[in-house]
């Protein structure tokens, strides 16, 4: 699994924006494997939060799943 | 064309704050809770430009699920799914009747182009199927899934007359058009209506989109389109089987079928007292079959 970190830019439902810190903009779907829930997303917006995401490629369109969310 | 006096108040290009009841300006209607909106889909007037698909994926943080081509004339996305919420169909209108077309009227448009959208039944039965209660109606009259409590069954898909909710197996939730739920709250048009250039999506209160469409049903009529007709307002067809009628409804020329859409749409629970009393009626007949066969074998056997 692959590790990226970066700026959350926009929450909607379980899907949120980032801005990774080599300045691509990249949409993450949380994965229903994650122990995060959409609900708690939105605090991460609202403080456009610094996080480190786990993930892996989504494999039905052009996004990416994150397994794991962690504040920096 | 007539400009809200409010417009006035807004001289500037760039604004520093969001404008207060936005819709007022954009959509000509104050966005209120406890009142019904939807969606009036005139395809007469839509051009195929998927402004609205683009503004739908780009507000909802959306992902491009299709970046192949579908085979499927201009469509790239193929139909509505988890991560598509409003789907541009392109209907190619040529060599119609199993023949093969030798020859086409100048001047005349062979296509028929439609944006499809959750249909935010009256009567909504994904929202009857839904046992967790994350289908809910809104103060907007709207149907939206509330992703928290979401568990991923799945029961309101096969529901859906229209086949427009869908699971998204990455996140294990349902997912369909919200009518833009976070943007009504704000007092802004939902995303599609406000990008469509043609205003082949208008966005209002339902009672004077049903106006507007009768009018403009009537105006193609005397243009001398009589195919024109409405799907989804009460007595038409799309608004059968108990759906009362459809929040988001359309203008369409030619058979629901060409567009994708079933002619006589019906509610999923309109079918649960039927189906049950079939399976008693089938069990009552097991149960009397069994009686009659051991009754004869047991005599038989003396």
């Amino acid at each position: 699994m692959k590790t990226a970190e970066g700026t959350v830019l926009l929450v909607q439902e379980s899907r949120m924006k980032v801005q990774l810190d080599s300045g691509a903009s990249q949409l993450f779907i949380i994965s229903h494997k994650s122990p995060a829930e959409p609900q708690e997303l939105q605090h991460l917006q609202k403080a456009q939060a610094k996080v480190r995401i786990t993930y892996e490629e989504g494999d039905r369109g052009m996004y990416a799943v994150a397994r794991r969310i962690m504040e920096i | 064309m007539q400009i809200h006096p409010r417009a006035r108040e807004y001289p500037d290009s760039q604004f520093s704050r969001p404008i207060r009841d936005e819709s007022e300006l954009t959509a000509g209607v104050k966005i209120e809770p406890g009142k019904s909106y939807g969606f009036f889909t005139d395809t007469t007037r839509c051009i195929g430009c998927k402004a609205c698909e683009v503004a739908c994926k780009e507000w909802n943080a959306l992902p491009a699920d299709s970046v192949g081509l579908t085979g499927m004339s201009y469509d790239n996305t193929g139909g509505l799914s988890a991560s598509t919420w409003r789907h541009v169909a392109f209907i190619e209108k040529i060599g119609h009747g199993g023949g093969r077309a030798t020859e086409m009227a100048p001047y005349q448009s062979n296509w028929l182009m439609m944006s499809d959208v959750c249909k935010h039944c009256h009567n909504a039965p994904c929202l009857e199927a839904c046992p967790t209660g994350a289908l809910f109606k809104t103060e907007f009259d709207t149907v939206v899934v509330q992703q928290d409590v979401c568990n991923g069954c799945g029961y309101c898909v096969p529901a859906c007359p229209f086949g427009v909710i869908d699971v998204n197996l990455d996140d294990g939730k349902a997912h369909k058009c919200t009518l833009c739920y976070d943007r009504l709250k704000g007092g802004f048009e939902p995303a599609c209506a406000k990008s469509c250039p043609t205003d082949s999506i208008q966005f209002g209160e339902l009672a004077e989109l049903h106006r507007r469409a009768a009018e403009r049903v009537q105006e193609l009529h005397r243009l001398g389109v009589e195919s024109a007709y409405l799907y989804g307002t009460p007595g038409a067809p799309g608004a059968t089987g108990g759906l009362e009628y459809l929040n988001a409804f359309f203008l369409l020329t030619d058979a629901p079928e060409v567009y994708n859409l079933p002619r006589a749409p019906t509610r999923a629970s309109n079918r649960v007292m039927p189906s049950l009393l079939s399976g008693l009626a089938t069990m009552a007949g097991f149960a009397v079959a069994a009686v009659a066969l051991f009754a004869g074998a047991s005599r038989n056997g003396r």
